[in-house]
């Protein structure tokens, strides 16, 4: 009867397995967000094997992900054996939810046969526990099958060292569990070490195992087993690496180095903290107890799934509580067996808590300094997903210890056998089905959206998309191909109307090549181009959409009519317009349409390897001047000029505007209440620590910007010295320090000018400095009127800051912004230039006369430009071969809005002003000068003028009392904007405004456009070398190509059109970026020749995956004859 | 009634001292916090608060059961709070509850070492 009543259990906990089976309908997948299948298994897995992909933007290395072949591998079985796309995901996550049952089922049977636990329930309770769970469950929004494999594997691993540590360790024992533990983690690896991360649960686990077991050992005087236990891990580590070597190998040889690079564009530490603090906002020890803690809980739990339910049901709530309840029970219980197991859980517990926890309080503060302390742990920044399963498990293992011991103690209180035999079956079947119902989103399938929107990652696949890629990797070649319309560029998603979004490619899942769009995964300098090209295409630039094509190796052109242009907040082009703006290119004509997507083709195109004679050199910011030159040109970067100077056709420089983003920027600073004031005897330590920790060696500009932050910080002490009454020694010292800061700035700001490489952003730090200062003075001036001494100290600040702020703008105002630009030409070569700027880039001028725009090199005099279609040209100018500062004069910028007018708005009185060409790739800024005398519920709205868009509306309150010079920026980067929309409204709303009101308390208003000028400087130079041999290529696989040149008579250029990356190696030649993203060699040969072009890391991969084979015979070949150890 | 007084009289000659230490203990960090500037920049409430409850589980040692008894009323604190939407009260009795999985941690190490070195003798 108790082996029937076993088998039962066993029987209907396995069952669960089929769950997925209830989440897919008929031609529904999983797609979509962080979830990659391979729907086209064997070109998916062919790619997979090279170290360098061709199925994501410009190609990039992979090496990081190869370790992922395993998953997909078996992601792809189903779709061996002919099962649609819907069945082999229903198979494949049947079998993963089969996985995450069986391993902690396999961990108690483990240890109940080596006596370290006795639980009789224990074994059909934690298998659903571990895999019913919202951890779990937030995984399977997108069948994070990297996750589910580490998850799987680390009861595995405890199954085996647990039980090793039962008796006296000897070679044999760890050696056979080493082997053991070393090939689970190498098949469940967690998708290779881009996952890295992931693994911080298990290293939390590994690091508990041996704290506890070396104190246990010391605890009970075996201090001789310490060691063969640090042997175990010491062979453990040996075996796995050699068992990944296929993986390893590559990864530390090529991607590892760019570490500082990963967290540098991260945002630096401080960026990571804060990504930290914000996934850990929620994860309180309390709702980790309850099982609870997941971040897209609470971001948006009106339109999250099913988090509402179990956030704000009493019964539910009442539910979670159960979990920490029975976790006690099974600490609470005597027991007779082995206590070490329970211990060692309840240990991992309170340890993992804390990590997965993260800075949340009460010891976030640890896991804040960890980050900022070790090296490399910041990649464990999203602690709750890194560090959680650990914690769940070992909660789960308590929580299924104290359910199975109150079961026994229910059913030991009885002596009827029949009432007896049938709790044993019916309890723990009620348990079983009470933590499933528990988590019911697991049943209902209501898992798959994030918002309230219908986006979803359960999508079905329309059929013309796969027919798409049937013939892209039919027909396609070497060809890349441009999707329209662009993403858009905050967001960077791929959304379609048939409800998918991810920042990865629907193609990607198809393994289709050389397909190319804005996204997430290209580099700044190829985003630009393509975006150019974007922009080319938009505007029916006919020659530059030629020319920016060929660079970039695009012939194709997919026009998605199916693609969720409109999508709130993440609008882009419409793809009618796309369309239309395509079918008027006479050099582009159509090729094919499948169902919503229409496929154009380009006339001519430059193949992946071809030659060129000569190059064009490019200094400064990106230009787009070179496309305009050539229909392919070779652009290369200013460093190479010296070496090559003689292949250099033309020399362009494109300087960058040094001011022109500083007033793009809504810079503020506020004066914070001091936690220790001036009179404490702390406030020495406070000192004390400016001067130990403060910036050494800074320059003037850092000095400058340093001593006003101290200002800032003396304002508010003076507020709350003044305001407590303190000693009058003490307002005076604090007094006598600010003026001191201010007389320290004064000196400063001649060297800051000399010296500094942008003078202009420091003075005008500065200014906003001492306005915001001065404003904040006088608002706490009239409360301080009856303390005449302070009164009198304020006074002279206010004066020091007049003084301070004349001296600044007397430098560079912050009006100066808008009609002088600065441009700093750093280390040009010497000679005369044709300087040009682009009349689009001016912005919306008062006066847009060429004569009336100037520039001046340095101090030279100014001169006038002259028109030139759509440039202003200012003919020849002498570049010295030094730095100079170049200054474009422009006419003030005109007031874009119209004169405001009274109207009713969603029944507020409102006086309204618009701007009816709105362009919303423009930044603009508004200015006011207002007071508030009649209304605290005064306030400006910004939006687009339609009603029934509150969303995109900015709600702006009008302070009262005070005079203040309103600077607000409006652009779609800064405030809620549509993009898609021509007009800007501004409208001033309050009850009663009439407009005289308005005109008493609003001056000065005015909107104008903050332009950034393109200045071009070039000079043609007409060198090229005489001749180009012939050039044709064989692709060996996509991480070789052999390049065969005949007839070369000298020097030449060869360009690889695939992303520049080091590993790229030939055999003849020297390596350089060619375009700013693409491979070029030098090439100084004549004659016949071939040339040899590699991706080495593939090398390595090669010679890892030898390695790996040839350890994995000789494991297995230990383990049999190893396999009697320890029995 | 009488026996109950008579034992708790009982008990509270025997354990004065500690009564009184724990008291003096809370006192000392009641006037630290309210009298000297900033200190409760190092010892916050929810420190202080950790403090005193293990010099009292120092003083009055409890067994396990007893202190799983005391996070289950934690527990049932907790709950009431997240029910009521106090989210930050609610928390702070799951801090509590750390706290004595902490202790209920130590306490059975202990056990199980004193086991272990018996079972070696």
């Amino acid at each position: 009867m108790k082996k029937i009543s076993s088998y039962l259990l066993i029987a209907f906990v396995f069952l669960f397995s089929f769950v997925p089976f209830l989440w897919l309908g008929k031609g529904q997948i999983l797609l979509g967000y962080d979830m990659v299948y391979p729907l086209n298994t064997a070109g998916f897995l062919r790619d997979r094997i090279y170290s360098w992909t061709t199925t994501q933007g410009f190609d990039m290395d992979q090496t990081s992900i190869q370790g992922s072949l395993i998953i997909h591998f078996i992601d792809t079985i189903p779709q061996f054996f002919k099962a649609s796309p819907t069945l082999s995901q229903q198979f494949v996550f049947s079998f993963w939810f089969f996985l995450l049952l069986l391993s902690p089922f396999i961990l108690v049977k483990r240890l109940e046969k080596a006596g370290l636990i006795r639980s009789r329930y224990l074994a059909y309770f934690l298998p659903v526990l571990y895999a019913f769970n919202f951890y779990v469950l937030q995984a399977w929004w997108v069948a994070e099958r990297t996750k589910f494999s580490i998850v799987v594997a680390t009861p595995l691993m405890l199954a085996v060292i647990l039980p090793m540590m039962k008796k006296r360790l000897t070679f044999g024992r760890i050696l056979k569990s080493g082997i053991i533990c070393s090939l689970i983690l190498t098949i469940f690896n967690g998708g290779g070490w881009v996952g890295l991360p992931l693994f911080g649960g298990l290293i939390v686990i590994f690091v508990c195992f041996y704290i506890f077991y070396i104190f246990m050992f010391f605890a009970s005087r075996q201090r001789r087993q310490i060691w063969p236990l640090t042997l175990f891990f010491l062979i453990f580590g040996i075996f796995y690496t050699l068992l990944n070597a296929y993986t390893l190998l590559p990864f530390f040889l090529s991607v590892i180095r760019d570490y500082g690079a990963i967290v540098t564009s991260a945002g630096g530490i401080g960026g990571l903290i804060d990504w930290t603090k914000y996934i850990s906002a929620n994860a309180s020890i309390l709702n980790l107890l309850r099982l609870e803690g997941i971040p897209d809980w609470y971001n948006d739990q009106i339109f999250h799934p099913y988090s509402g339910y179990y956030l704000n049901n009493p019964l539910l709530i009442f539910g979670s509580f159960l979990f920490p309840f029975f976790a006690l029970i099974a600490l609470r219980v005597k027991r007779k067996e082995n206590k070490t197991t329970i211990l060692f859980f309840l240990f991992l517990l309170l340890v993992s808590i804390v990590f997965t926890a993260g800075t949340h309080k009460p010891l976030g503060f640890l896991f804040e300094l960890l980050m900022r302390v070790i090296p490399g742990f910041a990649a464990f920044r999203s602690a709750i997903f890194k560090f959680g399963y650990a914690y769940w498990l070992a909660a789960s293992f308590l929580i299924a210890v104290g359910l199975s011991d109150s079961i026994e103690w229910i059913i030991g209180k009885k002596k009827s056998r029949l009432f007896v035999s049938s709790a044993q079956i019916i309890f723990p079947i009620v348990v079983i089905c009470g933590i499933v119902a528990y988590h019911f989103p697991y049943l209902s399938g209501n898992i798959f959206h994030i918002e309230q929107t219908s986006i979803t990652t359960r999508v079905t696949l329309p059929p013309y998309i796969s027919d798409f890629a049937n013939w892209w990797n039919k027909n396609g070649g070497d060809q890349r191909v441009l999707l329209l319309p662009k993403l858009n560029d905050n967001w960077l998603f791929e959304q379609y109307n048939w409800n998918y979004m991810s920042l990865f490619p629907v193609l990607g899942n198809l393994a289709s090549k050389n397909t190319i769009e804005n996204a997430t995964i290209l580099t700044s300098e190829e985003k630009n181009i393509v975006t150019m090209l974007y922009a080319a295409i938009n505007q029916q630039n006919f020659k530059r959409t030629a020319a920016l094509s060929q660079t970039l190796g695009i012939k194709y052109f997919l026009v998605r009519n199916d693609f969720y242009y409109n999508y709130p907040d993440q609008e882009t082009d419409n793809p009618r317009q796309v369309l239309q703006a395509l079918s008027q290119n006479p050099d582009i004509k159509k090729v094919q349409s499948f169902g919503k997507w229409d496929l154009y083709a380009l006339s001519d195109t430059y193949p992946i390897v071809y030659a060129k004679s000569s190059a064009i050199a490019v200094f400064g910011a990106n230009t787009s001047e070179q496309y305009t030159m050539d229909n392919n040109p070779l652009t290369l970067d200013n460093d190479l000029l010296s070496s090559q100077s003689k292949t250099i056709s033309s020399i362009i420089i494109s300087p960058l505007c040094i001011n022109c983003t500083l007033d793009k920027e809504n810079q503020q600073f506020t004066v914070l209440k001091p936690v220790i004031l001036l009179d404490s005897k702390l406030y020495e330590l406070i000192q004390l620590r400016d001067r130990l920790f403060g910036i050494k060696n800074a320059s003037a500009d850092e000095n400058v910007i340093a001593i006003m932050g101290e200002t800032l910080k003396l304002t508010g002490q003076l507020n709350e010295l003044i305001s407590r009454d303190v000693d009058e020694q003490y307002v005076s010292k604090a007094r006598d320090m600010y003026l001191s800061d201010l007389n320290s700035v004064s000196g400063l700001l001649p060297k800051v000018l000399a010296t500094s490489q942008n003078p202009y952003a420091a003075i005008f730090s500065v200014e906003l400095y001492l306005d915001s200062e001065k404003s904040y003075i006088n608002s706490i001036l009239p409360s301080k009127l009856d303390k005449k001494i302070e009164f009198a100290d304020l006074e002279k600040i206010i004066q020091g800051i007049n003084q301070l702020s004349l001296e600044a703008k007397s430098l560079y105002g912050v009006d100066d912004s808008s009609i002088q630009k600065k441009y700093r030409i750093a280390s040009a070569i010497a000679g005369d230039y044709t300087l040009k700027v682009n009349k689009n880039s001016l912005g919306t001028l008062v006066d847009t006369t060429a004569s009336n725009v100037a520039i001046t090199l340095d101090s030279a005099p100014s001169i006038s430009g002259k028109d030139n279609g759509d440039y202003i040209n200012f003919g020849t100018v002498h570049v010295p071969d030094k730095q100079i500062i170049l200054t474009l004069l422009l006419p003030p910028a005109k007031n874009l809005l119209d004169s405001p007018t009274l109207q009713n708005l969603n029944g507020q009185t409102c006086m309204v002003s618009t701007l009816g060409n709105f362009d919303s790739s423009k930044v603009y800024s508004l200015r006011f000068r207002s007071k508030n005398n009649f209304d605290s519920s005064f306030f400006v709205a910004i939006d687009n003028g339609n009603v029934d868009t509150t969303s995109y509306r900015t709600l702006i309150p009008i302070s009262m009392d005070q005079v203040i010079d309103n600077r607000i920026i409006i652009s779609t980067q800064k405030i809620s904007l549509q993009r898609n929309a021509t007009n800007l409204q501004i409208a001033f709303c309050a009850d009663g405004l009439t407009p005289d009101i308005f005109l008493q308390n609003i001056s000065d208003l005015s909107l104008v456009e903050l332009s950034s000028p393109v200045i071009t400087l070039t000079r043609k130079t007409n060198n090229t070398f005489a001749k180009l041999p012939d050039i044709s290529y064989r692709e060996i696989d996509q991480t070789h190509y052999r390049v065969f040149v005949k007839n070369a008579q000298g020097p030449f250029y060869v360009v690889l059109n695939r992303r520049y990356a080091t590993g790229w190696r030939a055999s003849l030649g020297e390596h350089t970026i060619g375009n700013r993203f693409n491979n070029v060699w030098f090439e100084d040969i004549s004659g016949d020749s071939t040339i040899d072009i590699s991706y080495r890391p593939q090398r390595y991969f090669l010679t890892g995956l030898g390695i790996s084979a040839v350890s994995l015979v000789a494991l297995l070949f230990l383990l049999w004859k190893v396999r009697r150890y320890g029995k | 009634m009488e026996n109950r007084t008579k034992r708790f009289k009982q008990w509270y000659h025997q354990n004065l001292a500690r009564i009184v230490s724990l008291l003096l203990l809370a006192v000392i960090f009641g006037l630290l916090f309210v009298y000297v500037p900033y200190v409760n920049l190092i010892l916050t409430p929810s420190i202080t608060f950790a403090i005193l409850l293990v010099c009292y589980l120092t003083l009055f040692p409890a067994t396990t059961r007893r202190i799983v008894i005391g996070a289950c009323v934690a527990l049932f604190f907790g709950f009431v709070f997240s029910a009521l939407k106090l989210d930050s009260f609610a928390q702070d009795f799951g801090d509590i509850v750390f706290l004595l999985l902490v202790v209920i941690l130590i306490q059975h190490v202990n056990g199980v070492v004193k086991e272990k070195r018996m079972h070696k003798k």
